[in-house]
């Protein structure tokens, strides 16, 4: 192996340091815990190894270590984010160990949900606990390594603060890092004194010019396009942050770099897609044809990460923009594009009090109505919504969940999957043992109903999802499929 | 939110036991009013701290945090200085 030394390694444990076989999608499996297959199969589905170079650096990492990366290589200061399964080297010579997570302690949904419906921890949280207590991470603590931790996830170590004390983590760092971690990895460096916790206000999150174009390839591809979303959910944190736009020059810098570093697709990231270049949150043509157009001239496949309904509705109905954007991005008439998107409630009540600006520039009290719109819409045009729906709303009453039924019903013959999300409070957190806090009757109907429209339309999908997809995957996830199908079948899910 | 405005806290274990919910509380008033605020934590072991910053995350807070050990001081000058409880 080729010998260079970081000061500052970059690392996460293998359900996210993996491009789940290119499929993002698989990437929800790796907040479960192993169903009906051993864990090993789980993991290799949901989590494979990655491809790395001669120093164990990932060929793909994630997109926010890629920006910490980039911004600690701008300082001049010598960082790589390395797989965790060559950490051993590096760390002996490293001061600073770095970790960016999703879900460290399986707190935050899909993986709460998957864990009170189970009663088994997922694997996320597993492999991340296993990744602290690795050998050489706690060799390296012991020899003054600073352990550095953020991400979407960094607020999880306030609710479980013995982790923090038990494994040896300095700092906390929560919100937009790329700003303050140059400073904070100084000090580090410099043996100054660091901070237990950092909560990064307004003025220190970074401006457009401050954040860095990433240096490596990032998983599957993805590059963001805007950071924050303009609808002030009140369940949404990224809504707190200032809506970002990037130039499309900066979005080809980032798409040169994935091709460069061989990769074959990309995925635009951003909280609704639609809104890139948008007058407010209404879509507008131009800049959405040449950000596709653009990412085309790159690869071959594009992903969308998320768009919101009411953009979709509105983009098809004055621009027919979905069917054009569709036609850029499709290669075939067998081929479509999954993208996330959130119903959250089929409640107008519940979407006044909660989401007043999610159906904008629709009334939220048409929400519904809005939604039907939307999947017909996106059926036509070969998009495949992956819906969420958040059941258990501080808010919710029984009236809002026969709503929500009533409207998984109507969208039965949309090609699409919807996927309720449990809603955890977060005092129930304080008690240790939260997981089991468990859904109530009209709470599991939902989620019945959602099982129901999933069987629904997974086989149909799956043909194309799993379309050059290696034979172990395929099969493992078609028995998995056809397990679960026989299971609902026992307890009358389906007929 | 004045743009310069630095405010300084120094927190006592002693007072907090009696007082648990007495930081975020008191220190809640003062997180529209400054840019950045640095917390010094005194005779807390690093979970009670966290702990004792916890309801912070659930606020919609503005200003940047930095919390410290209280053994881990940086001297440097605030616009104010608040000694919790």
């Amino acid at each position: 192996m080729v010998d260079e030394r970081f000061d500052v390694v970059l690392s996460v444990d293998r359900t996210l340091m993996t491009n789940h076989h290119g499929k993002e999608f698989l990437g929800f499996l790796a907040t479960g815990p192993p169903v009906m297959v051993p864990e090993k199969i789980w993991m290799a589905v949901a989590a494979p190894r990655m491809r790395v170079d001669d120093l164990g650096r990932p060929l793909e990492a994630p997109y926010g270590l890629r920006k910490i990366e980039a911004a600690l290589l701008d300082a001049g200061i010598k960082a790589a984010v390395i797989d965790p399964d060559y950490l051993g080297k590096h760390l002996k010579n490293a001061k600073v160990l770095g970790i960016g997570h999703h879900d460290y302690f399986a707190l935050g949904p899909p993986s709460s949900e998957w864990w009170v419906l189970t009663g088994r921890e997922p694997v996320n949280s597993k492999c991340f606990r296993k990744f602290m207590e690795k050998p050489e991470v706690r060799m390296a603590k012991k020899n003054g390594l600073k352990i550095i931790v953020g991400g979407p996830a960094a607020w999880q170590w306030l609710w479980m603060p013995d982790y923090a004390e038990k494994w040896g983590v300095d700092t906390v760092v929560e919100g937009e890092a790329e700003k303050i971690i140059v400073s904070l990895v100084q000090d580090a460096l410099e043996g100054k004194p660091l901070p237990r916790y950092v909560h990064v206000g307004i003025q220190d999150t970074p401006v457009l010019n401050e954040i860095p174009v990433i240096k490596n390839a990032s998983v599957n591809g993805l590059v963001e396009i805007m950071r924050g979303c303009p609808r002030g959910c009140r369940f949404c944190s990224v809504t707190l942050r200032p809506l970002r736009q990037y130039p499309l020059e900066m979005v080809e810098k980032e798409l040169r770099v994935n091709k460069a570093c061989g990769l074959d697709r990309c995925l635009l990231h951003a909280e609704d897609i639609l809104l890139y270049g948008a007058d407010g949150v209404k879509p507008r043509p131009e800049p959405l044809i040449r950000l596709h157009q653009t990412a085309r001239q790159f690869f071959k496949v594009v992903g969308w990460s998320h768009v919101s309904l009411s953009a979709v509705k509105y983009a098809e109905e004055n621009y027919s923009l979905i069917t054009r954007l569709s036609e850029i991005i499709l290669q075939d008439e067998h081929d479509y594009i999954g993208v996330e998107v959130g119903i959250e409630t089929g409640s107008p009540r519940l979407a006044e009090k909660i989401m007043p600006a999610k159906a904008a520039p629709y009334p939220a009290g048409s929400w519904p109505s809005i939604v039907k719109d939307a999947f017909s819409i996106m059926h036509e045009s070969r998009v495949v919504p992956a819906a969420t729906i958040i059941i258990g709303m501080p808010d919710e009453k029984p009236d809002d969940l026969v709503k929500t039924l009533e409207l998984i019903e109507e969208l039965k013959d949309f090609r699409s999957l919807i996927i309720p999300m449990y809603f955890v409070p977060m005092g129930v957190l304080k008690n240790g043992e939260w997981y089991r806090a468990k859904p109530n009757g009209e709470q599991l109907e939902v989620m019945k109903a959602c099982l129901k429209h999933d069987l629904r339309w997974i086989k149909d999908l799956s043909n194309w999802y799993f379309n050059k997809t290696n034979p172990f995957v395929k099969i493992s996830l078609k028995t998995v499929i056809f397990l679960v199908e026989r299971v609902a079948k026992g307890f009358r899910l389906l007929s | 939110m004045n743009p310069d405005r630095r405010l300084h806290v120094t927190v006592r274990r002693e007072g907090f036991l009696e007082d648990p919910g007495g930081l975020v509380e008191r220190i809640a008033p003062l997180l529209t009013r400054y840019r950045q605020i640095t917390i010094h934590m005194h005779g807390f072991k690093q979970g009670e701290l966290l702990e004792a910053i916890r309801p912070l995350s659930n606020k919609n807070v503005w200003a940047t945090i930095v919390v410290y050990d209280g053994e881990n001081m940086v001297s440097e000058a605030y616009d104010e200085e608040v000694t919790v409880p």
